[in-house]
């Protein structure tokens, strides 16, 4: 079961290092994109009331 | 890029250690999923027996028509703290607790995607707590006007800047821990690990991450918008100054309809875990109860108005708000049937687990009924506001999700401690839990039926046998808890008899693969998929 293809902690190939950098690159761009959302709709649920 | 670089090497460093000695350093620093998911737990348990606390109060109070031990504002200082704090203090964060330990166990990461955001998402919490309960000594006291929080009833007292300030943190540490389970489950996943070959528990927290990402922001919006209308002079909700009080009620229920899902969701992943191990099947129909989930969630965002019958809707409105709610049953029933079906033919054993399991299938049928009869537009108008809905969503939230997540403790509590629980004390607990949870809330639907209001201190003599067997069950539903807390503080900390690694002989999944208790650092190199080991292995594409 714990036989290893890729170690994202143990990174000691190029290939390996590039597999982990390009891991966290992905997950850091999910935070961002999912964390505008989060405050476009904060700011849109205030702004369209500013209409009522 | 040498920064990241500098990273790894100390991540290498630490690997194979241990967790740090200090203290401080291991709980308060903490960027360890395993460690961070203990801290939501303990958090969780400590505000279940405060909001638990709060609710004996209103039971002792409610023993008897008249004015027994408290006063009317506290009463309702009561009822407004023990709402949120079970549902932003217990329920929520034990779901994201249980999501801290147990998703990159399942998927086979070595750590939530943001540890450092994981922590600062924990450590809101306390915090948001610590400000809403201090409340409640404060000159003119905490909030008291309903865990709704409607104008212009809440912003009466000045209380509601406190409690607007929880409520912000709370939101920021929820949307922080969503986003991190989604880059997790998204990004972290093992080779191999295909999104349907994830477990329904995996599942039912990414759909329910997207919730909370969509509506929480909107919470966060309607309660600034009280705050600018208590303290900056706009009128969003002041009708004398061209506002609306009815439109916070769309803007609450828009996130207040979903919250409930949140709160429902994960307790469905949990239960399709437990079901299958001690059934000794796979689930049945694993791709129908993934998508039930996302019809469920999905639905959510168009049924809010049903909270609102009674305020005046138009009547084209209300025949839409009512069939759509009605429309949930539909993917509800769907699961239901599945974990039936799961069951019906397995070689079936009864421990803890199982048993708050099967209750919990059994109990949230009957709050979904409950559900079904309020979701009836002209009924409603007869429902509304009673101890129906009262009765309803406690067999919902207490006998659906906190029952689930008791039944998630006990079936990992040997992986997490690497002791097994008594099982004897597991069946006491479960029995008294369900016999006492039913003396406690079904007597309420008799009471709402026949008028009694929710949220008052007093009621008509008419009310009073009911109200004194639900006050009996109350306390003893109470105390059946603290067996809860034996059970698990013996477990972790005095228990003899070890866990294997697969503490349960039908278990399948990634984290029963790992030793028993599971290690500080563990799928530091991704496994190897094996279809074979997984619940849901073969599913068919």
């Amino acid at each position: 079961m714990a036989t290893s293809t890729i170690d994202p902690l143990n990174a000691h190939t190029a290939h390996q290092e590039a597999e982990v950098q390009a891991r966290r690159k992905r997950a850091r761009r999910t935070a961002w994109i999912l964390g505008g959302v989060a405050l476009a709709v904060f700011l849109l649920s205030i702004l369209q009331m500013l209409n009522v | 890029m040498a920064h990241a670089a500098h990273d790894q090497h100390d991540h290498h460093d630490h690997e194979h250690h241990g967790p740090p000695k200090n203290f401080i350093e291991r709980w308060v620093f903490s960027t360890n999923h395993k460690d961070i998911g203990t801290l939501y737990l303990v958090f969780a348990l400590t505000m279940f027996f405060i909001g638990g606390s709060f609710a004996m109060v209103i039971r002792a109070e409610l023993f008897k028509p008249g004015l027994q031990l408290v006063q009317p504002y506290f009463f309702n200082e009561m009822t407004t703290l023990h709402a949120l704090v079970m549902i932003f203090g217990a329920i929520m964060p034990a779901f994201v607790g249980l999501a801290n330990w147990m998703i990159p166990l399942m998927v086979g990461a070595p750590d939530m995607a943001l540890p450092r955001m994981n922590n600062l998402s924990f450590w809101l919490m306390p915090f948001a707590f610590c400000v809403l309960l201090s409340t409640l000594f404060m000159p003119g006291g905490g909030p008291a006007g309903g865990w709704t929080m409607y104008p212009p009833l809440s912003l009466q007292g000045e209380s509601i800047a406190y409690t607007v300030f929880a409520v912000h943190l709370m939101g920021i540490s929820s949307i922080m821990g969503a986003i991190n389970i989604i880059a997790t489950i998204l990004n972290m996943r093992a080779p191999g690990m295909d999104l349907l070959k994830m477990p329904v528990f995996v599942w039912s927290w990414l759909i329910t991450a997207f919730l909370l990402i969509a509506v929480m922001p909107v919470l966060a919006g309607a309660v600034t918008m009280l705050l600018t209308d208590k303290y900056f002079g706009t009128n969003f909700f002041n009708a004398a100054g061209g506002g609306d009080p009815v439109l916070y009620q769309h803007i609450f229920w828009f996130f207040g309809h979903p919250e409930v899902y949140i709160m429902i969701l994960p307790a469905f992943g949990i239960v399709s875990e437990i079901i299958p191990t001690f059934a000794r099947k796979p689930i049945f129909g694993y791709k129908a109860m993934v998508f039930a989930i996302a019809s469920i969630a999905f639905l959510s965002f168009i049924v809010w108005a049903h909270h609102m019958f009674a305020v005046g809707l138009p009547m084209g409105a209300e025949i839409f708000f009512m069939y759509a709610t009605m429309l949930i049953a539909v993917p509800t029933g769907v699961k239901v049937f599945n974990w039936v079906t799961t069951m019906w033919g397995g070689s079936m054993t009864f421990e803890t687990p199982m048993l708050f399991s099967i209750a919990f299938v059994i109990l949230f049928t009957i709050g979904g009924f409950s559900g079904l009869m309020l979701a009836l537009a002209p009924a409603d108008f007869q429902y509304h506001d009673t101890y129906f809905v009262v009765a309803h969503f406690h067999y919902v939230l207490v006998t659906g999700a906190a029952f689930a997540i008791i039944a998630a403790a006990y079936y990992w509590l040997p992986k997490w401690s690497g002791n097994m629980y008594n099982e004897t004390w597991g069946k006491i607990h479960f029995w008294s839990s369900v016999i006492s949870v039913n003396v406690l809330f079904f007597p309420q639907h008799f009471l709402g039926l026949a008028g009694m209001p929710r949220r008052i201190p007093d009621y008509n003599v008419a009310f009073a046998n009911f109200n004194m067997i639900s006050s009996i069950g109350g306390f003893w539903f109470g105390a059946s808890q603290l067996i809860f807390l034996g059970v698990v503080i013996h477990a972790v900390f005095f228990s003899k008899k070890k866990s294997p690694d697969r503490s349960w002989e039908g278990a399948k999944g990634l984290e029963w693969t790992v030793p028993s208790p599971a290690p500080f650092h563990t799928f530091a190199v991704p496994p190897v998929i094996n279809d074979d080991e997984l619940a849901h292995g073969h599913v068919d594409h």
